[in-house]
């Protein structure tokens, strides 16, 4: 892996603004994040990196390796730890030992297993709120110190906003496949209603009741019903 | 062909409820709100599902008329539909009742 020493915050922020421009999706430009904060963490030998995403109760994470992967989804699963304390109190977290700190129980016992001795975690803060969290975990006991903790403060400080703006258009992006999606289902239903009104002669309105009874006693959707019947169309045409 | 023959054969396979009223008869809109709640749908997500169903209303719009006294039976049961989908994706059968099940009129 490569090593960063400290640089200056300007060209941090210039290096992750390119990061995020290369990066084809938000999950690839937080993996780059996560690399780039392990190197820069003297004694951090992985990092990941959690952030919010939009829909409820759903994180998205990244991390410099498998160690740093593991290490966030055994928080994941159990929904605690210290780097979910970190986004919801928006507070840093150290855990110097994590095979002896009584905060997390059920995260220190799956660490320890996962062979990790402690770990930081950094809240990224845009206008006062956590978007994500840095986590740095090293495999021994005491092995993150006061000067590993200034740096990731630092580089949090300097990747917040870069991951903020990722993660709006990590939202843009899934807006538009939502959109995409509806407008392909409604053209569908919109068709077969228009078959089954040439058909049967009834309205709008009776036509969609007439698919949604059908979706209603076969538990299908609504799409698939509408889409079965320009099935049968197109297949009685041939 | 299923549908050779036009009107009868189709209205006996795809029935068409019965509604006591006029489809823009006005129904309360509780069903949708019980729905809304024991969901995990924010509103943009149900307003997705809605647009995809046919809807007209802007998302503005749809949290105005979910959270309102009644609403005209086809928006109702449209928006029914889309609740009763995303609780279908997690084998929940119909739990939001449709306007003839809810006109008392």
């Amino acid at each position: 892996m490569d090593t960063y020493g400290p640089s200056d915050d300007s060209s941090v922020v210039v290096e992750l603004q390119s990061l995020l421009l290369g990066a084809e999706r938000v999950e690839e430009f937080l993996a780059d994040v996560a690399r780039r904060a392990a190197g820069t963490v003297e004694h951090a030998q992985s990092c990941g990196l959690t952030v919010q995403a939009t829909v409820r109760s759903r994180f998205l994470g990244a991390s410099s390796d498998e160690f740093g992967r593991r290490m966030d989804h055994v928080q994941y699963a159990v929904d605690d730890g210290p780097c979910l304390h970190c986004l919801r109190t928006a507070t840093p977290v150290q855990v110097d030992d994590i095979t002896n700190d009584q905060r997390w129980p059920a995260f220190g016992l799956r660490g320890q297993h996962e062979g990790a001795g402690s770990s930081l975690s950094i809240p990224l803060i845009i206008h006062e709120k956590a978007v994500g969290v840095l986590n740095l975990y090293s495999r021994t006991a005491y092995g993150l110190d006061a000067t590993d903790r200034q740096r990731a403060l630092q580089f949090a400080d300097q990747a917040a906003g870069a991951v903020g703006l990722a993660l709006r258009l990590a939202e843009r992006e899934e807006r538009e496949r939502h959109l995409e999606t509806a407008l392909t289902s409604r053209t569908t239903i919109d068709q077969a209603i228009g078959v089954l009104m040439g058909r049967a002669g009834i309205s709008a309105t009776e036509a969609f009741d007439a698919l949604r009874v059908r979706s209603q006693h076969t538990n299908t959707k609504l799409r698939d019903v509408a889409a079965g019947i320009l099935a049968e169309l197109n297949g009685g045409e041939e | 062909m299923a549908y050779s023959a036009r009107g009868q054969p189709i209205l006996g396979k795809w029935p068409v409820p019965r509604r006591r009223s006029h489809p823009h008869h006005r129904i309360p809109t509780y069903a949708l709100q019980a729905g809304l709640a024991h969901s995990d749908l924010s509103i943009e997500q149900l307003w997705f599902r809605y647009i995809a169903l046919g809807g007209v209303c802007s998302m503005r719009r749809l949290a105005w008329e979910v959270y309102d006294d009644d609403l005209p039976a086809i928006e109702h049961d449209r928006i029914a539909q889309a609740l009763n989908e995303y609780f279908l994706d997690r084998d929940v059968t119909q739990p939001v009742a449709y306007s003839e099940e809810l006109d008392d009129t």
